[in-house]
């Protein structure tokens, strides 16, 4: 029973390690952009749904939007500001100025929040549901549900709106799809303001179940990178596996070994996938780059 | 001679009596952090400068050499020399495991790894408390010493041994990175650099030469680290710290990449300048952090390269 358990407390949290997944996948696959930000994005969301909600008293679903608007309007200014700039420059140029953000974003969060770490409180009762011998926190249920809802939110953005469609054709080919008349520039845009969005709701989601504090955004980015690469980079559906499979095996693995390694289950699979798969679980086969 | 080599000659003359007309115990200090930086500027220039593959994980490869030859040191009492041959082999495995793994893909693969092992190493070096003694750190690290036979010890516990010992080593490294640049190995590391599909169709066997540069630059990494240890004579997790590997990429770039002395006027600046940006208090790292991507962005050539092309202007008119 205790397994069942462990598993069911993994995908709830592979639920939010899905949305953070996709959120890169979407930016690498479309943009070539490696986000080294990506961590302090959901760092951020996690922040400012404490401000919000904590700190502030707003209603807790409306801090949720607030905290996620918040990081799309950051995530946004850079992309116009520093990322339009780089296009035509060589991707070391991108990654490193990538990086130099994350750790601005780091070091300003610790001015602003200092380095001790904070909780945001649950707005839901501490009572678990019993059912058939296992438990379930509302907290955890909401969790589960709204990363769900956003992942089906984002298939049905990339899907059925046109937007959605001009970005899966500069995903395939970047010159057919601007000489077809799409905005490239706006795509890019649009697509790293969603990426981020996606973080900031992890973020969200998973801040009040973990401590927050400036750090955070390392283990996220870590993480983020093992789901992209074991799903297979650029890859959607990978992500959301992924995602998923990593909350799993963290749960089972700090249930059964260890919970101090807990945060290198994800780079141990990275390896595994790496030496038998090096594209990932649905990369396509025979891709170098 | 030309006016490359009487610039690095006098910059070992000046290194060579740096010691004398600084007494100061933190100018000591200052410079000893120096030269270990230089080791790593060197090795990630390898890297980075001349195969053009980014390495965000230097520490990983630092750490890992500073832990293993403190550890020997420590838990079986053999010479600092032999725990540094150690540290030298230790990191050069592990760059090669690394290497192993990422090269099999391009682009982004080599720089996610060289992250993610920093950041597990450190959870290792958190975790494993019989080995490691975690967060606490290892402590009582001793410094090198030379039986000179009648003449007593040379002990190295002191500064200005100690930096003459980096200085030789710092040297005995670029000289190495030369005689590797100017080989048909340093060719191919170019080629790779330089449009690694063209090197791959005149017969360079791309993954080979990858992976023979991460080893290479990873065990002298590896010394670096140790150095360190045994420097300082206390490690903990820190040295894992990410940013020890942005500090080192900063080094080689604002610098110049791909030059002889491009890595140590960069680990000169770059020591220095998270000193000097103490003066902004809690603020120091954003700033150095905006200092990041205005470097990267307009300085991509590094400090170097802008210099020579104003004193080449200067000659012109």
């Amino acid at each position: 029973m205790i397994f069942v358990q462990y598993v069911i407390n993994g995908l709830i949290i592979g639920g939010a390690y899905a949305l953070i997944g996709i959120g890169l996948t979407m930016v690498f696959g479309i943009m070539r952009v490696v986000n080294f930000a990506h961590g302090e994005m959901y760092m951020l969301g996690a922040y400012f749904l404490f401000t919000f909600f904590t700190k502030m008293g707003i209603n807790f679903y409306l801090s949720m939007l607030l905290a996620i608007a918040a990081v799309m309007g950051i995530g946004g200014i850079y992309e116009k500001a520093i990322l339009k700039p780089l296009r035509r420059r060589s991707i070391e140029t991108v990654m490193l100025s990538m990086i130099g953000f994350s750790l601005f974003i780091q070091n300003i969060a610790m001015l602003i929040w200092t380095p001790v770490p904070e909780s945001i409180t649950s707005p839901f009762p501490l009572t678990a549901y019993t059912l058939g011998g296992l438990y379930f926190l509302p907290q955890r249920i909401m969790v589960i549900f709204a990363a769900l809802f956003l992942v089906l939110l984002t298939h049905l953005l990339l899907k059925k709106t046109k937007i959605g469609k001009a970005m899966r054709a500069t995903f395939q080919d970047l010159e057919a799809a601007s000489l077809m008349g799409i905005k490239i520039d706006r795509i890019y845009s649009f697509t790293f303001v969603i990426g981020v969005g996606l973080a900031a709701s992890a973020g969200t989601l998973l801040g009040p179940i973990f401590t927050v504090h400036p750090y955070i955004g390392n283990l996220a980015n870590l993480k983020a990178f093992a789901i992209v690469i074991i799903g297979g980079l650029g890859s959607f559906t990978g992500a959301i596996t992924a995602g998923f499979l990593l909350g799993v095996f963290e749960s089972l693995g700090a249930g059964y070994v260890s919970s101090g390694y807990q945060d290198a289950i994800g780079f141990i699979l990275l390896i595994i996938i790496l030496i038998y798969r090096p594209t990932g679980l649905f990369g396509k086969i025979g891709q170098r780059r | 001679m030309n006016r490359d080599r009487i610039i690095t000659l006098l910059f070992l003359l000046g290194s060579l009596i740096y010691p004398i007309l600084m007494r100061d115990p933190y100018y000591m200090h200052m410079a000893i952090l120096i030269g270990i930086y230089a080791l790593l500027a060197i090795s990630l220039n390898l890297l980075l400068g001349y195969t053009g593959q980014l390495s965000l994980g230097h520490a990983a490869f630092f750490g890992v050499g500073a832990y293993v030859s403190s550890l020997f040191y420590l838990n079986l009492k053999i010479p600092v020399w032999i725990g540094m041959v150690m540290a030298l082999i230790a990191s050069g495995i592990l760059g090669y495991i690394v290497a192993k793994l990422s090269f099999k893909l391009r682009g982004a693969y080599f720089v996610i790894m060289t992250i993610g092992i920093t950041e597990v190493l450190k959870l290792v070096g958190l975790n494993w408390v019989d080995l490691t003694k975690g967060p606490m750190g290892l402590t009582d690290i001793g410094a090198p010493t030379i039986h000179l036979g009648g003449l007593g010890t040379l002990d190295f516990g002191d500064k200005i041994p100690y930096y003459y010992l980096i200085l030789s080593l710092v040297v005995l490294c670029f000289y190495l990175q030369y005689r590797l640049v100017s080989s048909s190995y340093g060719r191919a590391f170019i080629s790779i650099r330089e449009n690694e599909d063209l090197a791959e169709s005149v017969g360079i066997n791309c993954y080979k030469y990858l992976v023979i540069v991460v080893m290479v630059s990873a065990s002298i990494a590896g010394v670096a680290g140790s150095l360190y240890a045994h420097y300082v004579s206390f490690i903990d997790p820190g040295v894992f710290a990410f940013f020890i590997s942005v500090n080192v990429v900063m080094m080689v770039i604002g610098g110049g990449q791909g030059t002889l002395m491009g890595p140590i006027i960069g680990a000169i600046l770059f020591t220095l300048i998270p000193e000097w940006l103490r003066v902004f208090g809690d603020a120091r790292m954003a700033v150095y952090a905006v200092m990041v991507i205005v470097i990267v962005i307009f300085m991509p050539r590094g400090i170097l390269f802008y210099v020579t092309q104003l004193l080449n202007l200067r000659k012109k008119t």
